[in-house]
């Protein structure tokens, strides 16, 4: 469905000295940096797959989407989306795609959201009663009817996200990518708007690409994951091997009523104690974990006990402060 | 037949939203259907009054000189009502990278780039402008051939000053800021707005060739008032062909160097 084989794009920008003199300067002498956003790139995603995209900003994530989608074209390598070269950007190919962009918009701004869906429809040649059902559908899903007839200005973040989701899936595409589709948006939005690509996925099985900072999205969302550093994949599998990258340790956090006056069972597990002594977290091998959590609970005067929610949080984040940890995998 | 009919549908929903648009900002809509009517009175007024001193120029009479500026008023007004919003927007959206969802539309990119945005209050104007038009071919004694042929050269000059302005702009892609280029634009658009008899030697050797603005409003005139100059019509056909194919291959190397903006 989408294959990539040592994609590569390059940028090209230059270094401007501050001030007048730095850009007087510059119209002439330009020390130019070349960058490459995506380097060698290999990739294979499958029908039906949800794929996390993952790195840090800058990493190439969005290049690769807008190469995906036939919006910029590669400085080189081979690419194919559902069989085309996107760049060719075959009208065939654009009726399979979507892309939903989280800083981006398609619907006008100044006109109601039913005017842009009504574009959209003629854009794609959607049959009448085939769009008056689909959004009818989504619209009940997403809770937006009473939004359809309301200038795009006059909305939320979050209203809007979720006409923008509607206009991006009327036509039923084949792949979808998602850039960042829930940034900005309060947790009852982010919610919503997971739940709806879940139940569209469920439905229509379509190959969805993700890109997000957000590790709630990829954890419900996604059961393989892509990670993208300096525009080099440095990671690819699934989802759980992914947690695990650093380790298997589970990590544990307790809450005390009052600071324990021994800590010492708990320094081999890499404790790390808040300024009060109050709480801890700490890394528990796999095996060890019901045993050593049981012994806390009964010695100690525990108030709360939580395992990790997001490990892979925990993961990207020790990942982008130490890259080099991926060089000992 | 079937995609054409898609492109007009599509169209049609353009104007509904441009419209819907304007018109939900209803002070700004009636103020710009004053000013553009006042916009056009007083550049016929301006102009009626300096050839109401000139009796002739090369051997065009005074009725002859008003019946091509109003014709040329009338491509400005097409321009106005089509195209115009759309070139100022097309670099700003070059360097926001706005143009990331037209590129993705599965029709020819040129449609939503260029005319998308509509300027529905330049009816006035045209309107007003297609009235004299008509009051100057009846003093002008024009015959049923004449007539007829109108729309036609109308059609051929639009659709030449279409390409030659979107030609020119897609040099946005490669400057990216595009107030140098708009600039550009206009002030082709001044030199077409007087006839070729005017322009000299390499002047108008190029501006009938190689930036052929003069064709523009020149050749339909130069036929409809002699019937004899048939080849000033060709020569209009010939322009349209030749820069719709440059401007094809120019879309080719412009898409290229679209490189978006980073989210």
């Amino acid at each position: 469905m989408i294959t990539t084989k040592k994609l590569i794009k390059k940028y090209v920008s230059y270094k401007k000295q501050p001030g007048i003199k730095g850009a007087i300067k510059s119209l002439w002498d330009r020390s130019f940096i070349e960058k490459n956003a995506v380097d060698a790139f290999d990739l294979e995603i499958g029908k039906g797959e949800i794929v996390g995209l993952l790195g840090p900003n800058g990493a190439g994530k969005t290049t690769l989407m807008k190469m995906f989608t036939g919006i910029i074209v590669p400085s080189s390598g081979d690419l194919e989306v559902l069989g085309f070269n996107p760049f060719d950007r075959k009208k065939e190919f654009r009726k399979k795609i979507a892309l939903v962009m989280g800083q981006k918009s398609q619907l006008w701004w100044d006109i109601p959201a039913m005017d842009s869906l009504h574009l959209i429809k003629a854009y794609y040649e959607i049959p009448t009663a085939d769009f008056n059902e689909r959004v009818a559908e989504m619209a009940k899903i997403l809770n937006v009817e009473e939004l359809l007839h309301v200038h795009v200005r006059k909305l939320s973040l979050g209203e809007r996200m979720k006409l923008e989701l509607m206009a991006s899936l009327l036509h039923q595409p084949e792949v979808i990518f998602l850039d960042e589709p829930t940034i900005g948006l309060d947790l009852v939005a982010q919610d919503a708007i997971r739940n709806f690509i879940k139940s569209y996925h469920e439905k229509y099985n379509p190959t969805v690409i993700l890109t997000s900072h957000y590790m709630q999205d990829v954890q419900s969302l996604c059961s393989r994951l892509v990670l993208i550093m300096n525009g080099e994949k440095k990671f690819d599998g699934d989802i759980l091997d992914f947690e695990k990258i650093l380790g298997t340790d589970k990590v544990v956090s307790f809450n005390f009523e009052t600071s324990p006056s021994d800590k010492s069972a708990f320094e081999k597990y890499n404790a790390k104690w808040d300024l009060n002594g109050l709480s801890v977290e700490l890394a528990l091998p796999q095996q060890e974990l019901r045993a050593f959590s049981g012994y806390v609970l009964e010695h100690f005067d525990v108030i709360d006990f939580q395992t990790e929610k997001l490990p892979i949080e925990r993961v990207m984040k020790q990942l982008m402060l130490r890259p080099e940890l991926l060089n000992h995998e | 037949m079937k995609s054409v009919l898609n492109y007009f549908n599509i169209y049609r929903n353009f104007v509904s939203c441009s419209l819907t648009e304007e018109l939900s900002f209803r002070l700004n809509f009636f103020l710009l259907l004053v000013v553009d009517a006042i916009f056009t009175l007083s550049a016929l007024g301006t102009t009626f009054i300096l050839f109401d001193h000139i009796p002739a120029l090369g051997n065009w009479n005074r009725d002859q000189l008003q019946f091509f500026l109003v014709f040329m008023l009338i491509i400005d007004d097409f321009q106005g009502l089509v195209l115009s919003s759309n070139f100022w927007m097309l670099s700003t959206d070059l360097k926001a990278g706005n143009l990331d969802f037209t590129f993705l539309k599965p029709i020819h990119s040129f449609l939503p780039m260029f005319f998308r945005y509509l300027r529905p209050s330049s009816v006035i104007s045209l309107v007003i402008d297609i009235a004299l038009l008509f009051y100057f071919a009846d003093k002008l004694h024009f015959t049923y051939v004449d007539y007829i042929a109108l729309p036609f050269l109308l059609f051929l000059s639009v659709c030449l000053r279409f390409i030659l302005e979107m030609a020119i702009a897609l040099l946005m892609f490669w400057t990216t800021e595009g107030v140098g280029i708009n600039f550009i634009r206009l002030q082709l658009q001044s030199l077409s707005r007087w006839p070729d008899l005017i322009y000299r030697g390499i002047a108008k050797k190029v501006l009938m060739t190689l930036l052929p603005v003069l064709l523009v409003g020149s050749a339909p005139m130069h036929f409809l008032f002699d019937h004899s100059k048939w080849h000033y019509i060709l020569w209009l056909i010939v322009a349209v062909v030749v820069f719709a194919f440059i401007l094809h291959l120019s879309w080719e190397k412009a898409r290229i160097r679209y490189e978006s903006a980073s989210s």
